[in-house]
């Protein structure tokens, strides 16, 4: 009876399960964000000249070619930790895949949303069937794929096992969405950077060229900012249900 | 110039929104903490 009791007194492992604090890291990759982001709205409305034919409409552009930009990035950040987690099976690396895949999917989003506003000031059209268009929608897809299954019950490790195998074959995609409008001769989307024998596409004026690096560099500082941001998060997510299960032990103890 | 400021609205509709769904479930984890710590006394 004593020993059940002295069971039922006997304090739970230690966990740390103070809030999440924002971080030094954190704090200076929301001011290097927030400038950054500053400086490109400037670029962008004050600084790149407006275009000749489209006018004002081209200036979505700059949100549209970063956050395209930014969505590669954060399946390229899933698919190297995926790997990384296949091999070592760290649950950090698994963290950081599904955080990175969920900021990819938003930014799938905005590419998705921007682009037709384009298409229907430029094409006359919201939609059209085409190689960049098409695989982007199926890039969005499989990584909506990506975090249905890490919404399913089971295991955790079971499902991170099949969500990487889920990233590595949705990466594949990524190289496809780039260089469809190369191999299938898109009519309808340019190719501005990397074309013909001199690999300089069609190319911008300079001013636009600037405006168009700054609001990709705001946009990766975001990334940065949201990715720390998330497997923070997420860490102390898990720590808490680890805590969770622990208490519960306790209790049917 | 209206769809400048659609696309423009757009992203940020976007990304503030997932913003503000990182606060929610922030919130709702300090919850989490707050009844295990209460509970754990």
């Amino acid at each position: 009876m004593s020993i059940n009791l002295e069971r039922e007194k006997a304090p739970l492992p230690a966990a740390d399960l103070s809030p999440v604090k924002s971080s030094l890291l954190t704090k200076i990759l929301y001011g290097s964000m927030a400038a950054a982001m500053l400086a490109a709205f400037y670029f962008i409305f004050l600084y790149a000249e407006i275009e000749k034919t489209m006018g004002a409409v081209q200036k979505i552009f700059y949100m549209h070619v970063p956050s395209a930009w930014v969505a590669f990035l954060a399946f390229f950040v899933t698919f190297v930790f995926s790997i990384l987690f296949l091999i070592k099976r760290k649950r950090i690396f698994d963290t950081y895949a599904y955080v990175s895949a969920e900021i990819g999917v938003v930014f799938t989003i905005i590419v998705l949303t921007t682009g037709p506003i384009w298409a229907k000031s430029s094409w006359n059209t919201w939609w059209a069937w085409e190689p960049r268009l098409t695989t982007t929608l199926i890039l969005f897809f499989l990584f909506v794929a990506y975090l249905m299954v890490r919404q399913m019950d089971g295991v955790w490790d079971k499902k991170a096992r099949l969500a990487a195998v889920f990233g590595i074959i949705g990466f594949a995609d990524v190289p496809i969405v780039f260089f469809a409008i190369r191999w299938w001769q898109s009519k309808f989307h340019p190719i501005v950077f990397g074309d013909g024998p001199s690999q300089q596409g069609g190319g911008i004026a300079p001013s636009m060229l600037v405006a168009l690096l700054v609001t990709i560099a705001a946009f990766t500082f975001l990334y940065a900012y949201l990715l720390h941001k998330g497997v923070s998060f997420e860490n102390m997510k898990i720590k808490v249900d680890h805590y969770k299960e622990k208490l519960r032990e306790r209790l049917e103890n | 110039m209206e769809f400048m400021y659609g696309a423009y609205s757009v992203v940020w509709v976007v990304i503030f929104g997932y913003m503000l769904v990182i606060g929610k479930r922030h919130s709702k984890l300090k919850k989490d903490i707050e009844f295990l710590k209460q509970l754990d006394k």
